[in-house]
C-alpha cells in the first residue's frame, strides 16, 4: 500500500487520482483491490520513468506536467479497452477451464499474465525481435551488432595473428576474449570496470565455448581476439555475446564447426519461458544459457544461475535446444545476405 | 531530456552500392555459411579447403562460395586474413631485428622472415653476409620501417620466408602506405606501377598500397652512397600522392577493388573535387557510385 502513494515525487499527483479513490471504495473483493494496485502501480511506475527528467527541482515543470498528463490518458484508454476485450473474452477461457478459477502465485504473476503473456506481450516460447548488421569495424577483421529487443551488443574479431609468446600453443590458436559493458548500459549510469569478477567470468565462458566452435587446429600458434561490448543491457546478455561473436567470426572467415546460437531460458512453475529481458531476470528464477552448434545437439555453453528442480532440467533443455534452432535460423540468414553486399566490386 | 540508444545504420552506405550494383552474376546457392552441408555423398566428392566432414556429409565450415574442380569441393571465403603464395610482393613492416633475420608484420597470421642472407644489401650485390653484416643489420633496417619484398617460400605453420634480391624490393621511405583489406586486392601480375603524374604505387598482394614519389629501384639506383638521405618532393607531386592515398582510401570504404584501373578511373574523376572533400560522405558516396558504374560498364564491354 504504502508503495501507491510514494512512488513518485511528492509534487507529483494526478487529476484522476480521486476518481481512482471512489473507485476503490466500491471494490470488495481482495484480489481485485490486487490487481487494481498492480495497473495503478505500472501506470505510475511507466510515466514517472518516461516524463520525470529533472529532479533538480520540487515541482514539476510544464513540459513533465504536460507530458504526465498525456501519459495518464493514453494509459487509462489502455486499460478501458482491456477491460472491454477482457469482459467478451473472460467467460469463455473461464467456461473452458471449468469453472475453476486461475491459480495465481506471486512468482507467476509477476512474469506471466493468467492469460499466459508477459510484460512485454510474448508468449513464454517467443524471442525478441533480433536486428542485426554486419562489418561495421573497418578495422577489425570480423564485427558484428546485434539487438535482441533492447539488448544491444557489439562485438569484434582480431586475428588470427601472431599473438603473446606466453598464452602461444604449438597445435592450435588461442581465444582471448573480453566482455565489457558500457557505462550507460544498464538501468542506473555507473562505472563498470572491465575486470571484474562479473565480466571475466562471461569472458571465460565465451573463450570456453568458441574453443570448442572454431577449428582451432588450422591456425597453429595464433591467437584470435572476441571482443564483446554490452552498450544496452536488457536480459539475456550472455546469449547475445553468443550471438554477436559468431556472426563476427563468419564475418572475419574464420573456420568453424558451425554458427553457434544462445539463448536463455527461464522457469516458472515448471513451464520454460524463453528469452529473458531483464526485467524477468531480477526474480529468483532459475535459467539457463544454452548455446549450440547449427541448432543441432551439439551444446557448447550451458550457465545456470540460480536452483533448478532436476525434474524440470530435461523440458527446460529441449525448450532452449528447440529456440537455439530458431535463432540459428535467423544468423544464418543474415550471414548469406552480407555475403552477397560484401563482395567486392571488380571491373575488368 | 531524453535520449534514445540507436543502432549503427540500417545499410552501410558501402553495402548499398554493392548492392545496387550489378549483382545479378552471384549465384545465392552458392553462399554457404558456417555448418551448411555442401554434398552427402563424400565418397563421390573429396573435401577441399573450408570443409569438413560430419555424419557423413560434406560441411562447410566457412561463410563463402562453394567452388567446384573436378570432384574437389572447396569454400572460398570473402574476407580473410592474408595468406601467402609463394611470387606475392608483400608490403610490411619491421618489428624486431633478431640474430641473422628480420620479423615482419605482413598482416599475415604469423610474423614473417626476412634473413639477412635473402636481403641485398647497398654496394656490393651477392656476395656472403659476414659477422660485419650482422652487426649492421639494424643500420640497415630498424624495427618500425617499411619495406618491400617478395614472398621466396611458405612454411608448414604458415610461416613467409620473404626475400628482397632484387633492386625493386627493398626499403621504403618517403611515401604513404593505405592498409586495404586483402580481398579487396585484385591478382594481377605487376604490382609496381609509375602513374603519370610524376609518383610510383605498389599494390601489396597483403593489402599495403604504397604511393611514392618514384619506384625505389631508381630512388636507389640514384643515391647508393647516400642512401639514409630525403630528397625534396615538389609540392605538386606530393598532392597528387594524397589525393591518390585519399582516392585508394575511398575504393576500400565502399568496397570496390583496388587495382590500377580502379585507382587511376578514380584519381580522374576525383579532380573535379578537393582532396578532404573526398572523405566527406556525401561526395564520396557520389563518387563512389560513379566510379563503379564506370568499372562495370567496361567490364561488359570488355
Amino acid at each position: 500500500m504504502a508503495k501507491v502513494y510514494f512512488r513518485g515525487r511528492s509534487g507529483l499527483r494526478f487529476e484522476s487520482v480521486s476518481n481512482w479513490l471512489i473507485c476503490m471504495s466500491s471494490i470488495q473483493n481482495l484480489q481485485q483491490l490486487r490487481e487494481f494496485l498492480t495497473v495503478y502501480n505500472t501506470l505510475t511506475e511507466r510515466c514517472f520513468s518516461s516524463c520525470i527528467r529533472d529532479y533538480n527541482s520540487n515541482v514539476l515543470n510544464k513540459d513533465e506536467e504536460g507530458c504526465v498528463s498525456k501519459c495518464i490518458e493514453k494509459q487509462m484508454l489502455v486499460n478501458r479497452r482491456f477491460m472491454i476485450v477482457f469482459a467478451e473474452q473472460a467467460p469463455k477461457v473461464l467456461f473452458k477451464q471449468g469453472q475453476e478459477s486461475p491459480k495465481l502465485t506471486n512468482n507467476k504473476m509477476n512474469v506471466i499474465s493468467e492469460h499466459g503473456f508477459r510484460q512485454d506481450g510474448r508468449r513464454s516460447s517467443q524471442i525478441r525481435n533480433i536486428n542485426t548488421r554486419l562489418g561495421l569495424n573497418k578495422s577489425a577483421e570480423g564485427s558484428s551488432y546485434i539487438e535482441h529487443g533492447n539488448t544491444k551488443v557489439l562485438c569484434a574479431v582480431y586475428g588470427p595473428y601472431e599473438g603473446k609468446a606466453s598464452r602461444r600453443v604449438e597445435d592450435r590458436c588461442v581465444i582471448n576474449c573480453q566482455y565489457s559493458m558500457t557505462t550507460f548500459s544498464g538501468l542506473e549510469r555507473k562505472k563498470r570496470p572491465r575486470g571484474d569478477r562479473k565480466s571475466t567470468e562471461m569472458a571465460r565462458l565465451l573463450e570456453k565455448a568458441f574453443e570448442s566452435v572454431v577449428i582451432t587446429e588450422s591456425f597453429p600458434r595464433s591467437q584470435i581476439d572476441i571482443f564483446c561490448e554490452v552498450i544496452q543491457s536488457d536480459g539475456s546478455n550472455l546469449a547475445a555475446c553468443v550471438n554477436a561473436a559468431s556472426l563476427a567470426l563468419a564475418d572475419a572467415g574464420i573456420p568453424m564447426k558451425g554458427l553457434a546460437s544462445a539463448v536463455t531460458c527461464g522457469v516458472i512453475e515448471g513451464n520454460p519461458v524463453v528469452d529473458l529481458a531483464s526485467r524477468e531476470e531480477n526474480d529468483l528464477m532459475p535459467r539457463i544459457t544454452l548455446a549450440t552448434i547449427c541448432g543441432r545437439d551439439e551444446v557448447v555453453l550451458v550457465e545456470l544461475q540460480n536452483r533448478l528442480h532436476v525434474d524440470h532440467l530435461p523440458t527446460v533443455m529441449e525448450t532452449a535446444k528447440a529456440t537455439c534452432a530458431d535463432v540459428y535460423e535467423c544468423l544464418q540468414v543474415v550471414v548469406q545476405q552480407h555475403l552477397r553486399a560484401c563482395a567486392p566490386i571488380v571491373g575488368n | 531530456m531524453s535520449a534514445e540508444i540507436t543502432g549503427p545504420p540500417l545499410v552501410s552506405p558501402w553495402m548499398l552500392l554493392s548492392m545496387s550494383g550489378a549483382r545479378e552474376d552471384a549465384d545465392d546457392t552458392k553462399f554457404v555459411t558456417p555448418g551448411n552441408p555442401v554434398s552427402d555423398d563424400p565418397h563421390h566428392f573429396m573435401r577441399g579447403h573450408g570443409t569438413y566432414i560430419r555424419e557423413g556429409e560434406i560441411v562447410s565450415s566457412l561463410a563463402g562460395i562453394v567452388n567446384q574442380l573436378n570432384r574437389l569441393l572447396m569454400v572460398k571465403t570473402i574476407k580473410q586474413r592474408y595468406a601467402g603464395e609463394v611470387g606475392d610482393v608483400v608490403i610490411g613492416r619491421i618489428v624486431e631485428v633478431q640474430a641473422k633475420r628480420w620479423k615482419v608484420d605482413v598482416t599475415s597470421r604469423l610474423f614473417s622472415n626476412l634473413p639477412l642472407g635473402s636481403v641485398l644489401l647497398p654496394g656490393a650485390d651477392f656476395r656472403r653476409k659476414d659477422v660485419d653484416d650482422e652487426e649492421k643489420m639494424s643500420e640497415y633496417l630498424k624495427s618500425g620501417e617499411l619495406v618491400c619484398a617478395e614472398v621466396q617460400q611458405v612454411q608448414n605453420d604458415g610461416t613467409l620466408m620473404l626475400h628482397t634480391r632484387n633492386h625493386k624490393y627493398g626499403k621504403l621511405r618517403q611515401g604513404i602506405l593505405v592498409q586495404v583489406p586483402p580481398h579487396l586486392i585484385k591478382k594481377s601480375k605487376v604490382h609496381f606501377h609509375t602513374l603519370p603524374y610524376g609518383m610510383a604505387i605498389i599494390i601489396g598482394c597483403n593489402g599495403g598500397v604504397w604511393i611514392s614519389a618514384a619506384l625505389p629501384e631508381a630512388a636507389q639506383e640514384e643515391n647508393q652512397h647516400k642512401f639514409h638521405d630525403f630528397e625534396k618532393v615538389p609540392i605538386d607531386v606530393r598532392q597528387a600522392m594524397v589525393r591518390i592515398a585519399a582516392c585508394v582510401r575511398l575504393l576500400r570504404d565502399y568496397s570496390i577493388s583496388v587495382y590500377l584501373t580502379s585507382i587511376t578511373t578514380c584519381y580522374d574523376m576525383s579532380l573535379i573535387h578537393e582532396v578532404k572533400e573526398l572523405s566527406e560522405h556525401d561526395s564520396a558516396a557520389r563518387l563512389a557510385h560513379m566510379i563503379a558504374a564506370r568499372l562495370l560498364t567496361q567490364e561488359t564491354k570488355a
